[in-house]
């Protein structure tokens, strides 16, 4: 479950504090557990919204600027074939948070727009376009990192 | 629908991705547990304490009650034939001519036991009692009165009836006055006034929501009940000795809370805007005039406005306050309720129903659950005049011969929405289930 909130976050403390979070709910919403559907799943969804509650509480904190060069540094001590899990997760936590959000809900949990829309209380043109700009500053840092390690080797 | 390819790549990269989290944090859920533990345990015994002290005070009326049931002289003997030492009966003494008189000594009287006796007292008081059950005395001229231990009743018996009635026949003369004794309580004690207090189960009824604008938004989980009170005077009236009306003039307090809407507050005490915020709700919407108060709706749209901040330096110092607001609706009321006794023993059971006027006198909105606290805001578009239906029972217990408690379960439903067709998105009907406490006077 560490490695959701890890997703979520945009740093490895935020993680902890989402996790501290989760783990509470889960206790408390322990007797609610109906077993119809898999535990996981069912802890999952509660990590889940518990990320969604803390991106809430931060919205403030939050600018919605454009991603900058600082905020997707990469390990540049690396070698080539080291852009490895690590790496990856990092670009996820270094994306503008509305943005991460939305990805993680969308491509990797595979939420649809309209659900995110309800879970996150905006429109779903806005998650869609939420997603795409993730997508896009990702693919940016992806080719950018590319390009570096073939200058390296 | 082909799949974006950096979804796939990220998916792929991440699926295998392992954490251990650090040490401290599986420390820091076992803290915070432990605080929500005994957070529960200290509610636990609050209840407990609670329960208690309600048995300890219920244990204490009851036996009260029973305690005044003991006395030596009871009304309901009157009725029941009992061996009468005839010879000890004085009947010069009845030949009164006096004026009115006042009510024996009661320790006088009970020291007497076990006889019928009659006697000539000063100031023209005539006495007599029979077997410690009853005493009777002539308060005015050519009239007797039978009085028994219950200093309430005093049952007039004409001056022709009493000493023939007494001398000739007097079981049949006390079956009589036990029939009587109702019907002299009745009398006396046509009109008492009452106090009350009463703590209140506050929520309201959705039937459908009357804009398809606010379909999607799930009022019936996002809202809940309230607990409140209501206090008010009361003056009854016995029209028969089943039948009373009752009115009085209360004040009610009704709401609902409002869940999902995150308060966040200037640590500096600073107004973060400089015009109003809106939130939606089932009883009509919520203009909250607190400036220093943002709001966000963190499960659905309530959140109408589309304001601006104008508070936008040191904006990361915003602190979460507290989650979700109270609607209240504080109404004065004026109802008219019969009573009718479909029990009546040393205990009196009625059943009560009747409607009520209610003029609103508030509709304060408040932070969190604390209705003690400044109000944020009001609820717009709201009726200034309803009415309510109001049924329930009555248990009525003596705890002197003029005082009475009564614990009063009762319901009260409003008769139509209290928000104004303009700004309703709902139908929904407030009601409450309280349990009326108090006492009442009898005159």
């Amino acid at each position: 479950m560490f490695g959701i909130c890890l997703r979520y976050a945009a740093s490895h403390d935020e993680a902890q504090d989402i996790l501290q979070e989760g783990f509470i709910k889960v206790f408390e919403k322990l007797p609610s557990y109906k077993g119809t559907g898999s535990f996981e799943g069912w802890i999952r969804k509660l990590f889940i919204h518990t990320a969604i509650e803390k991106y809430r509480e931060r919205i403030y904190h939050l600018p919605m600027g454009e991603i900058t060069d600082h905020q997707l540094s990469l390990h540049h001590n690396q070698a080539p074939d080291m852009l490895h899990t690590k790496d990856i997760l990092q670009f996820i936590q270094n994306l503008p948070a509305q943005y991460r959000l939305v990805f993680n809900l969308y491509a990797l949990e595979g939420y649809s727009h309209k659900e995110i829309s309800k879970a996150l209380s905006i429109s779903e043109s806005t998650s869609r376009s939420n997603l795409s700009r993730a997508r896009m500053l990702l693919k940016e840092k992806l080719n950018k990192e590319s390009e570096l390690i073939l200058r390296v080797v | 629908m082909k799949e974006h390819y950096i979804d796939s790549r990220f998916r792929e990269e991440l699926a295998g991705l392992e954490a251990n989290p650090p040490v401290e944090a599986w420390m820091a859920i076992t803290d915070a547990l432990d605080v929500k533990r005994k957070k529960h345990t200290k509610f636990t015994l609050f209840k407990t304490a609670a329960a208690l002290a309600f048995l300890l005070v219920a244990t204490f009326s009851f036996w009260f009650v029973a305690l005044n049931e003991q006395t030596p002289v009871n009304e309901f003997q009157i009725g029941q034939a009992m061996p009468v030492p005839m010879q000890a009966l004085n009947f010069d003494s009845f030949s009164s001519s006096g004026t009115r008189i006042s009510a024996l000594n009661k320790k006088q009287i009970n020291q007497h036991s076990h006889s019928l006796v009659a006697s000539a007292r000063e100031d023209n008081e005539h006495a007599f009692r029979a077997n410690n059950t009853s005493i009777a005395y002539i308060p005015t001229p050519g009239i007797a009165a039978l009085i028994t231990h219950m200093p309430d009743v005093q049952i007039p018996v004409p001056a022709s009836q009493s000493k023939s009635v007494i001398t000739t026949n007097h079981y049949n003369y006390q079956v009589d006055l036990a029939a009587s004794v109702a019907t002299a309580r009745s009398k006396k004690s046509s009109i008492s006034l009452g106090i009350h207090m009463a703590p209140q189960y506050n929520y309201r009824y959705l039937t459908q929501t009357s804009q398809s604008l606010y379909d999607d938004i799930p009022f019936q989980s996002l809202e809940q009940q309230i607990y409140s009170y209501s206090a008010g005077l009361s003056a009854h009236v016995r029209l028969s000795p089943n039948w009373a009306i009752q009115t009085g003039l209360n004040y009610n307090n009704t709401g609902q809370f409002i869940q999902g809407i995150v308060s966040y507050h200037h640590p500096d005490n600073i107004s973060l805007y400089s015009d109003f915020q809106y939130v939606l709700t089932s009883l009509g919407g919520v203009r909250v005039h607190d400036t220093y108060n943002h709001f966000e709706d963190i499960q659905s749209t309530r959140i109408l406005t589309a304001r601006s901040m104008s508070f936008n330096a040191d904006v990361d110092k915003l602190n979460k306050t507290t989650e979700g607001i109270t609607q209240t609706f504080s109404y004065i009321e004026i109802p008219l309720v019969l009573r009718y006794h479909i029990y009546r023993q040393h205990i009196g059971l009625e059943v009560k129903g009747g409607f009520s006027g209610n003029y609103l006198v508030r509709k304060d909105v408040f932070l969190g659950k604390n209705m003690f606290q400044s109000p944020i805001g009001e609820t717009l578009g709201v009726e200034q005049f309803n009415f309510s239906v109001i049924g329930g029972f009555a248990l009525n217990l003596p705890i002197t011969s003029n005082i009475m408690l009564h614990v009063e379960p009762t319901a009260q439903l409003f008769l139509h929405p209290v928000v104004i067709d303009g700004l309703r998105v709902s139908n929904a009907v407030p009601y409450n289930l309280s349990l009326h406490t108090g006492f009442s006077y009898r005159f």
